[in-house]
């Protein structure tokens, strides 16, 4: 098996219709209908030295009636073989349309080596002359001639006995110039997610026949989306001239690619395989057609590796964009726009036009918290029959309101990255305002967590509220009162601690206890004293006065105050250090009481109120003199 | 003297714990739940703010208040009154469930930087026992221990079981008090507010002309480090420091 051109590839889908087209093409010399058209095409643009090339003029679109036989072209390098040229006509019917197609051909032969020249001829069809191209022949050593199919000199079996024994003729096998499969990209640098469109294209020369095509193996192309583009199931072939010569073109496969990273990325060849059968290996038609059953060559074909430049998308993207590559325009149309509490609305989106379609994601749609929304239904419709992957999406959001009010849905924005200006574009449809009704007392979710919550929505409302606090209050550490609370305990503490020591000096100190009773036993005297005097006891006054005084004095300085003698007592105040003065003011008051109690009526009111007045003035100077 | 110290720790209790009830604030509430149920959330707002403004609050007012907020959708808001209502029912399964659903629609997604242990101790404490019960309960058992002290200084109560029970209550009460004291001081939960804004930049700067840091968005709960006029310092959750306009936030 021989490989023209290329490597391996495959796709999954066209085996079938490859196999109806190139079975649909057996015998498919014909042209086809369409207007007059006039050109020239050789067999073979290089040949051996011994070798001849064939010159056909095709006038298409007519049947040779009203064509002026046309004189054969001037060569450069070749020698016209024949004047007289060979004819040929076909007819075909198509779809129920008939072409017609009508050629002269002639035979030249090389004068050496090196490049020939067929230069152009004029065609008059009826009123109007038509022009060919020149055509350059290459003429090579006969040992060096490409390998094919033989070409031999067509009048040299005129010069051979019949009865000669025919050498064996090895079947003809056609070269990458007869058959070959071409990927043509609609570019070769694009943007990343940007649509490529890959055309493949099947050239085979006029006469080939194929047999039992089909794909190798799949077709990939590692690193884009890609989308099949629809091709004709029952192709007509164009005819194309290249290099000279003379294709029947039909195309095989046509894919949308877009590149889903940057980098270079390889599109793998779109490979066949098939039987191929030149016309020209033997010009005996009769060894033609007895050898026809022999004379299929297995061959394969290859597209060539298709590589595209990928570009990642430019810095800028607004916030909205999530990826759509291409020309597009977007709608937004809600099915309702009142409802009750509980009810369903739709809101869809629908973005139209060319690009990655199919890769494209949803829309976002920020809705109010009242409702809930559902994952979109997305439905996609493509047309795949043009020459581009066009179409439309649409993104069906179900939004269920919770409650009641009237609310409006945001804008949508929808952005996406035009290849052609290099720039994204935004657009934005309008809000839309909703009206729900009805009353909502508890959440109309319909799905509930394990704990009784809605789902993705919040718990129910509170309807009565308890523990109120002051929303005034200030921080626990700058109130007063928390202070005061702690340390008054502390306190307390101290107080108790003075109270239970003072009531320890007390047991254990009997002389500082009677200090400590001194005073309050005299204005214990003193008291009774002031009531004995009101009730008209003079005499019980005077002793208690003196009492007050002598008792004040004892418990003062510790001893026993009854027994002393009035100088004993002023001695011991003198040796205490008491001002003569201070002993001279007590000696009388003393007089005075001995003198109330033994003679009461000798005393007027006024002199018994001086004896108390005397006595609560000198017991505090007794007080301060004997403390210090 | 110990008769009159327990009546004296019971009146104060039930002084601290009592909670009067504002009419006007029920009343407020209740006309903004009522608006609330029948879906006029502006009527509603109206309503529980005026019963904010009266001086008391409650969980529920603030739940509610967020409710309305989250159904007018302005999440900021609602994340902030939903952490205010959390503040006063922190186990409430209605408040927490609402507060996850609230913060799904946040957009920031930073890590968060983890706390110091104490602090976690001090809040799991706060959880435990609320900062003005800690204080209330460390007082009685401080009082407590006063009272077994002067018992046993004044009556000469004492005994081994005397002696265990005001060492307990005389430690409970400064761990309580203290802890409630500096907890005012320095809460366990700082000073936290809520982005209101849809978008805000943080500067390195309190300026527009500063270099932004980071953009955070609406709903985002950040804490207050210090404040300048018309600008905050705060700290996002992964510890990112920046400025932002101080309109931009709502306190918690």
């Amino acid at each position: 098996m021989k490989e023209l051109a290329g490597r391996t590839l495959g796709t999954r889908s066209v085996s079938g219709a490859i196999a109806l087209l190139l079975f649909a093409l057996v015998g498919a010399s014909s042209v086809v209908a369409r207007q007059v058209d006039v050109h020239a095409s050789v067999d073979a643009t290089t040949i051996g030295t011994e070798e001849s090339v064939t010159l056909t003029i095709t006038i298409d679109g007519s049947d040779g009636s009203d064509v002026q036989v046309p004189q054969p072209p001037d060569a450069v390098g070749l020698i016209l073989l024949q004047t007289i040229p060979r004819t040929q006509q076909s007819v075909s019917i198509i779809n129920g349309e008939m072409s017609r197609s009508f050629g002269y051909s002639w035979a030249y032969r090389p004068t050496g080596q090196g490049t020939a020249r067929i230069e152009a001829s004029t065609v008059r069809v009826k009123d109007r002359e038509y022009h060919t191209q020149p055509i350059q022949v290459q003429v090579v050593p006969q040992d060096q001639r490409p390998a094919r199919a033989r070409r031999t000199d067509p009048f040299a079996g005129a010069f051979r006995s019949p009865f000669t024994p025919q050498p064996t003729e090895p079947a003809p096998e056609p070269d990458e110039s007869d058959l070959f499969i071409r990927a043509v990209p609609s570019q070769r640098s694009a943007w990343q997610n940007e649509q490529v469109v890959i055309e493949y294209r099947l050239f085979f020369r006029e006469g080939i026949q194929l047999r039992q095509s089909r794909l190798t193996d799949s077709w990939d192309a590692e690193g884009f989306w890609r989308e099949e583009l629809e091709v004709e199931t029952r192709p007509v072939p164009r005819i194309i001239i290249e290099n000279g010569l003379r294709y029947n073109t039909i195309v095989l496969k046509r894919a949308a690619v877009f590149p889903t990273r940057a980098g270079d990325l390889s599109v793998d060849p779109l490979k066949i395989e098939s039987e191929a059968m030149l016309p020209f290996g033997s010009r005996d038609p009769f060894r033609s057609l007895f050898a026809m059953q022999t004379r299929f060559t297995p061959v394969m074909l290859a597209s060539p590796e298709v590589t595209v430049a990928s570009r990642p998308l430019p810095d800028g993207a607004p916030d909205w964009f999530n990826g759509a590559v291409g020309s597009y325009a977007m709608t937004v149309k809600p099915d309702r726009t009142s409802l009750e509490v509980g009810e369903s609305m739709q809101i869809s989106v629908t973005v139209t036009g060319r690009g990655n379609l199919a890769t494209m994601d949803a829309p976002i749609l920020d809705v109010p918290a009242a409702f809930d929304v559902y994952d979109p239904d997305v439905s996609t419709l493509l047309d795949r029959s043009g020459a581009r992957l066009t179409g439309s999406k649409t993104f069906r959001y179900i939004l269920i309101p919770r409650t009641n009010g009237a609310f409006e849905i945001p804008p949508i924005t929808f952005s996406w990255f035009d290849p052609g200006a290099g720039v994204y574009r935004t657009s934005k449809s309008n809000a839309i305002p909703v009206s729900v009704n009805g009353t909502a007392t508890s959440p109309l979710s319909v799905t509930a967590t394990t704990n009784g919550m809605p789902v993705d929505d919040f718990a129910p409302l509170f309807t009565t509220s308890e523990n109120w606090v002051a929303t005034t209050r200030a921080p626990l550490h700058t109130r007063w009162w928390a202070w005061s609370l702690i340390l008054l305990p502390l306190v307390g503490m101290g107080v108790v601690q003075v109270w239970r020591r003072h009531q320890t000096r007390l047991v254990r100190d009997p002389r500082w206890a009677r200090g400590r009773r001194a005073h309050p036993l005299s204005r214990k005297h003193l008291k009774q004293a002031m009531e004995l005097l009101q009730s008209g006891n003079t005499k019980g006054y005077f002793e208690e006065v003196e009492r007050a005084v002598l008792g004040f004095i004892g418990n003062r300085l510790d001893i026993a105050e009854k027994g002393l003698t009035r100088p004993q007592l002023d001695e011991l105040l003198s040796k205490r250090g008491a001002s003569e003065s201070l002993r001279l003011r007590l000696k009388s008051l003393l007089d005075l009481c001995d003198r109330g109690r033994f003679a009461p009526a000798s005393f007027s009111p006024e002199n018994k109120e001086s004896a108390f007045d005397d006595a609560s003035e000198l017991i505090p100077d007794l007080d301060e003199y004997l403390d210090s | 003297m110990m008769r009159n110290l327990f009546i004296a720790m019971l009146l104060l209790g039930a002084t601290y714990s009592a909670r009067a009830q504002d009419v006007d604030a029920v009343r407020l509430f209740d006309k903004g739940t009522a608006a609330l149920m029948d879906g006029q959330f502006q009527d509603a707002l109206r309503s529980f703010t005026a019963a904010e403004q009266s001086g008391w609050a409650s969980g529920a007012l603030f739940y509610n208040t967020g409710l309305a907020y989250y159904r007018l959708d302005e999440l900021g808001q609602a994340i902030r009154y939903l952490e205010k209502a959390r503040l006063l029912n922190p186990e409430d399964p209605r408040i927490e469930h609402s507060l996850a659903v609230a913060e799904r629609r946040q957009r920031d997604q930073f890590s968060v930087l983890p706390k110091p242990f104490w602090k976690k101790a001090q809040q799991g404490l706060v959880r435990i026992i609320p900062l003005q019960w800690a204080f209330l309960i460390g007082l009685m058992c401080w009082m407590a221990f006063v009272a077994g002290w002067t018992a046993k200084t004044v009556r000469a109560l004492d005994g081994e079981w005397y002696r265990r029970g005001r060492q307990a209550a005389l430690i409970a009460g400064l761990f309580l008090i203290s802890h409630a004291m500096a907890s005012s001081i320095v809460p366990a939960f700082p000073d936290r507010s809520v982005v209101l804004e849809e978008t805000l930049v943080l500067r390195e700067q309190a300026s527009d002309e500063a270099t932004a840091i980071l953009e955070v968005h609406e709903g985002l709960i950040v804490e207050v480090r210090a404040e300048a006029t018309n600008w905050a310092l705060v700290k996002i959750p992964n510890g990112t420091r920046g400025w932002v306009p101080s309109a931009g936030l709502g306190d918690i």
